[in-house]
């Protein structure tokens, strides 16, 4: 059988990880997750204080029974599907990069 | 349980009763339904069951593989979606938060939503690289650079822990279900639930699991739908004209006036009925809900049974569909599940769906007896058994996912990876994973008859509180950071596990006879003066005041017995289980303490127990986590 076993001792790869379009796209992706990520974090933690600390602000109403809380809250899901778009909209360009030099290399490894 | 209500400080601890249906509370339920359709909600129980056990049948005769048994053989990212969605939406969401919302309009809609937004972190960190690095399990990323047999073992026991605190609960809460709706005993209903799930698991494998999740999904979603659109209706399916509706709705309003009064703040009359779409009538520790929020996004991420979900796909950028189609019906689902709770508001009335349960978990089967034409009717009830049924088949499904988890975990990683170190052929890799399904599914039976008349609804919070503080600090940093090492990876599982469990065991979730005591006592103390003044009030009023001030006075009268009974129970304890007098740990939920306690022990073991082979294994790893199978390929020509 198959087993996952990873060999002991450096494997060399470094060919892939130093490669050019490896390091732009390992570092356009990181830098995608991270932006994201803080995005998130920010627009769902202002969400959790502001019912916390700021309800004044959250009861401000707008319109009948809806005030700025109820739009905070109810964006929280178009703004993580928001997220998740952009996220997978970036990763595709990327993807396509990866693509694109995997046929170099392998054409590469074989000389 | 009783006194939570009455009680601010206490009151948060009916979040923890949302996870479930708690076994005391639901003993209402049975006057829900009248003996003559008994038998109708039996049919519509079977049917659904029926339904879903046709799918395990189908999907056990495909099985062979230990990769079939584990992952179900690989599916597409849309069919993987609805399970995850599947595996996800338990019955708290369904019913636990419809009814949070229906009595605290508002704050119910913010508790939901940290289920929703959990899915950025696993769509961002987590679901591309675990599919690009593992197999089956948590244990395997994890062991991938660290040393194998300790990851492995270490992983599969937090798993593990994780996945029957979860369990409990679920098992419970289907148990209460049964035995509420159709009138089995306690001990045969969690007998009953567990043998469902062992079928599924035993004969179907994930394959069956899946097609469950599917099924199970696909019934909630729509019963959903099919509520809203009948609660929608009158109002043009117009949600701004119900919540306006809702808004000037005398059930909520006196509800509110019941509340406040409960609470002793003053309320200016005029704004009451807003204060149901402001922040503030149920969760009011702020430090607690910042808690619940992390532990609720970074636990999500870390859960073993939707961790295991990545493994059923093919590549890392089907993993990545899979989370989107997942959060699709997820906020679908929730979304619905807020115009349900608003709609039960003002259809049903927050008054009566607190006499029917405490927790108001019955918000959404009330709704739907009412919007079928209400508790006498043909349609009522058999919409009513229709909800409950699916509210059923949610909790066999989820149950079903956690006890595959949890025994691949002990499968996979403890027999066939740690003790026997993958030397073990296909034949016998099958069938160590059903024995360890089957000693999880007898394991959690057993704990849940243990647990019959105990309040575990805080233990699913816990699950997401040592998913949070153990297993994501220990695969983060393993898949992040270069010298992260083997021994950090055990200490931060370990310790992590051991803080948060200990952190609950001296936190206000426990019981504390002296508190509770004190809190019947002044429930009391309150009820005979509402008596006093009802009395006199009553000896003044003539004619059609006195029907509504005699059902004052009879509500007061219950409280001092319910009350009375509380005491009654608690005899002469005085310390909680651990011998505590009161709560050393104000947090209910203890992960804004654990998590970074989790992260700085991998960090600080990591830093003074370097481990080179992991940090020599990095670079092979980056381009493995990276490009999965395309750089898997490419090294190995």
């Amino acid at each position: 059988m198959s087993y996952q076993q990873v060999a002991d001792g450096p494997i060399d790869c470094e060919w892939l990880t130093e490669s050019r379009e490896f390091v732009v796209v390992s570092r356009g992706r990181s830098f995608t997750i991270v932006v994201l990520l803080l995005a998130f974090a920010i627009y769902y933690f202002a969400l959790l204080l502001g019912a916390a600390y700021w309800s004044d602000v959250l009861s401000i109403r707008i319109v009948g029974a809806v005030n700025v809380g109820m739009i905070l809250a109810i964006s929280q899901y178009p703004v993580a599907g928001l997220i998740a778009a952009i996220y997978v909209w970036r990763m595709r360009k990327f993807d396509k990069l990866i693509e694109g030099s995997g046929k170099d290399t392998a054409a590469g490894s074989k000389k | 349980m009783r006194n939570f209500l009455k009680s601010p400080t206490l009151k948060f601890g009916i979040v923890m009763a949302i996870f479930t249906i708690l076994p005391n509370s639901v003993r209402a339920a049975s006057e829900l339904i009248e003996p003559r359709f008994r038998g109708l909600t039996f049919a519509t129980f079977a049917l659904v069951i029926g339904l879903t056990l046709i799918a395990t049948w189908y999907a056990a005769r495909r099985n062979a593989s230990a990769r079939d048994f584990y992952t179900g053989g690989g599916i597409s990212g849309r069919a993987n979606g609805l399970a995850i969605a599947g595996d996800y939406l338990s019955a708290a969401a369904f019913l636990g938060v419809s009814g949070l919302i229906s009595l605290y309009g508002y704050d119910g809609i913010l508790y939901l939503i940290g289920f929703f937004v959990a899915f950025i972190p696993v769509l961002l960190l987590i679901a591309e690289p675990c599919r690009n690095l593992g197999r089956y399990t948590l244990g395997d990323v994890l062991a991938y650079r660290n040393n194998y047999r300790a990851s492995k073992i270490v992983a599969a026991l937090s798993s593990i822990v994780v996945a029957i605190f979860y369990l409990i609960p679920q098992i419970v809460g289907g148990a209460t279900l049964i035995k509420a709706l159709v009138g089995f005993q306690y001990e045969a209903s969690v007998v009953m639930v567990g043998l469902l799930m062992l079928v599924y698991v035993l004969f179907g494998g994930m394959r069956a699991t899946t097609y469950v999740q599917i099924i199970k999904a696909i019934l909630l979603l729509f019963s959903c739908a099919l509520i809203v659109i009948l609660a929608l209706y009158p109002f043009g399916f117009d949600v701004n004209s119900l919540f306006n509706e809702v808004l000037s709705s005398q059930k909520v309003a006196h509800h509110l006036t019941a509340v406040f009064q409960n609470q002793n703040d003053a309320v200016d009359g005029t704004s009451l009925a807003r204060k149901f779409f402001e922040p503030g009538l149920y969760l009011k520790n702020p430090v607690e809900q910042v808690s619940l929020g992390l532990a609720l996004t970074l636990g999500t991420a870390a859960l073993p049974h939707i961790l295991m979900r990545f493994f059923t796909v093919k590549d890392a950028r089907t993993a990545r569909s899979s989370v989107l189609w997942a959060m699709l019906w997820i906020g679908v689902c929730h979304l619905m599940i807020i115009v349900i709770g608003f709609s039960a508001a003002y259809y049903v009335g927050p008054s009566t769906i607190l006499a029917a349960d405490k927790g108001g978990t019955l918000a959404a089967p009330l709704l739907a007896q009412f919007l079928g034409g209400g508790a006498n009717s043909f349609a009522g009830n058999l919409f009513l058994g229709w909800v409950a049924a699916v509210a059923f088949a949610t909790i066999v499904a989820v149950v079903a996912g956690l006890t595959l988890a949890a025994a691949s975990a002990l499968a996979h990683d403890i027999y066939v990876g740690a003790i026997r170190r993958g030397e073990v052929s296909e034949r016998e890799q099958v069938i160590a994973a059903k024995a360890a399904a089957a000693i999880v599914g007898v394991v959690a039976i057993v704990l849940s008859i243990q647990a019959k008349g105990q309040n575990v609804a805080h233990l699913s919070s816990l699950a997401y509180a040592v998913a949070a503080s153990a297993n994501l600090p220990a695969l983060l940093l393993t898949l992040y950071w270069r010298r992260c090492s083997t021994v950090g990876v055990c200490v931060g599982v370990v310790g992590g596990t051991l803080a948060a469990v200990l952190l609950v065991l001296v936190s206000p979730n426990m019981q504390y006879p002296l508190l509770e005591r004190a809190q019947a006592e002044r429930t009391q103390a309150t009820a005979a003066r509402k008596i006093e003044n009802l009395t006199v009030k009553m000896a003044a009023s003539t004619g059609a005041g006195r029907d509504e001030l005699g059902a004052e006075l009879s509500k007061a009268r219950a409280a001092i017995a319910s009350a009375q009974s509380t005491i009654d129970a608690l005899r002469d304890r005085r310390t909680s289980l651990i011998g505590l007098e009161v709560p050393l740990f104000p947090l209910r939920n203890p992960a804004l303490v654990t998590v970074p306690f989790g992260f700085m022990l991998v960090f600080l073991f990591s830093v003074l127990f370097p481990d080179p082979r992991a940090q020599s294994i990095w670079t092979r790893m980056v381009a493995q986590r990276e490009t999965g199978a395309n750089a898997a390929a490419a090294i190995s020509h």
